[in-house]
């Protein structure tokens, strides 16, 4: 890491927020527009299942760089 | 290259590249490689590209919130053209100046209860009256006795366990209504993305008027004062694109 850059201001509320709590808003909700047009997400649900039993991992890996400070 | 218009919502024309009447679009050119059926769909298998672009999808609407009023799309909602976006605009008109009348003024947050179960049982067995009762009785019986004492005893404190998470539930639920009128009872939260905080039993997205969040704040944090000691805990986040509210 350079050393000349400082870290960007640490927010412990703004961390308590799991990247599960966006998701859940963006992919479930939201104006859903229907029609050829458009292109989306077919089989939600499916996905969405998939997507939930990874994401503990990926919550998991975020906080593990969170405390895996630089020197 | 073709490009394809990603929209990530609606906003009060302000000059907007693609508008109509008084709504513009709040959008991005994607390339179609990317987001073109085909790929879309197989893109949606990486869980990587997904989160990354999902995280992209909530960061630009929260920093338009920031200035203006924002529509939320959902995750995905990808036109073949200008005109067909400005088509949509037109076709959804009338609902699209109702959300912005109603979100005017206001933010979404959310607001979580969650409970550790072993904290919660201790709390209750040291300050219960009626639980320190039946143990003080069970302590001091004979042996006969006390084997159907202590059914009697966990029999109670599952009681009063479940009793007094549907009363913090309850309560909380019933406060936040006297503050808005636009919540949303969610299903709550998996178990397994929680587990650190405990048990969600409430997930209760909110739309609040800007200048009554510090007294969503300030009821948080009694709660906090209050129950935290008892196993409870709360989770306010926000402020949020107004996702639960464009229904």
């Amino acid at each position: 890491m350079d050393d000349n850059t400082s870290l960007e201001q640490f927010d412990p509320d703004k961390e308590k927020v799991l990247l599960s709590d966006v998701l859940d808003r963006v992919l479930n909700t939201g104006v859903t527009i229907s029609g050829d047009i458009t292109i989306g997400i077919a089989d939600e649900d499916l996905i969405y299942c998939s997507l939930r039993l990874m994401l503990t991992s990926v919550d998991k890996l975020r906080e593990e760089n969170l405390n895996d400070s630089p020197e | 290259m073709n490009k394809l218009i990603y929209v990530y919502g609606v906003t009060p024309n302000d000059n907007n590249e693609i508008a109509f009447d008084n709504l513009g679009a709040l959008f991005e050119y994607v390339p179609e490689s990317e987001f073109g059926e085909g790929a879309f769909q197989k893109n949606l298998q990486s869980t990587e590209w997904l989160t990354e672009k999902a995280l992209a999808h909530q960061t630009t609407l929260e920093q338009a919130a920031k200035e203006k009023i924002v529509i939320p799309f959902k995750f995905g909602s990808v036109f073949r053209s200008v005109s067909n976006v400005v088509d949509m605009l037109k076709e959804k008109h009338q609902q699209f100046e109702l959300l912005l009348e109603k979100l005017h003024g206001r933010e979404e947050w959310g607001i979580k209860l969650f409970y550790e179960s072993t904290l919660l049982t201790s709390w209750i067995t040291d300050h219960h009256e009626a639980i320190i009762q039946l143990n003080t009785e069970f302590k001091n019986s004979t042996p006969g006795k006390a084997f159907l004492l202590k059914k009697q005893y966990e029999a109670k404190i599952k009681e009063v366990v479940k009793a007094e998470i549907n009363t913090v539930r309850q309560q909380l639920y019933t406060e936040i209504q006297s503050l808005t009128n636009y919540f949303k009872l969610e299903k709550e939260t998996d178990r397994s993305l929680t587990k650190e905080k405990g048990i969600n039993t409430l997930n209760l997205p909110i739309l609040i008027k800007k200048d009554r969040v510090d007294q969503v704040q300030t009821l948080i944090e009694n709660y906090r004062k209050k129950y935290e000691e008892r196993g409870f805990s709360f989770e306010l986040s926000g402020p949020w694109p107004p996702y639960n509210f464009v229904d």
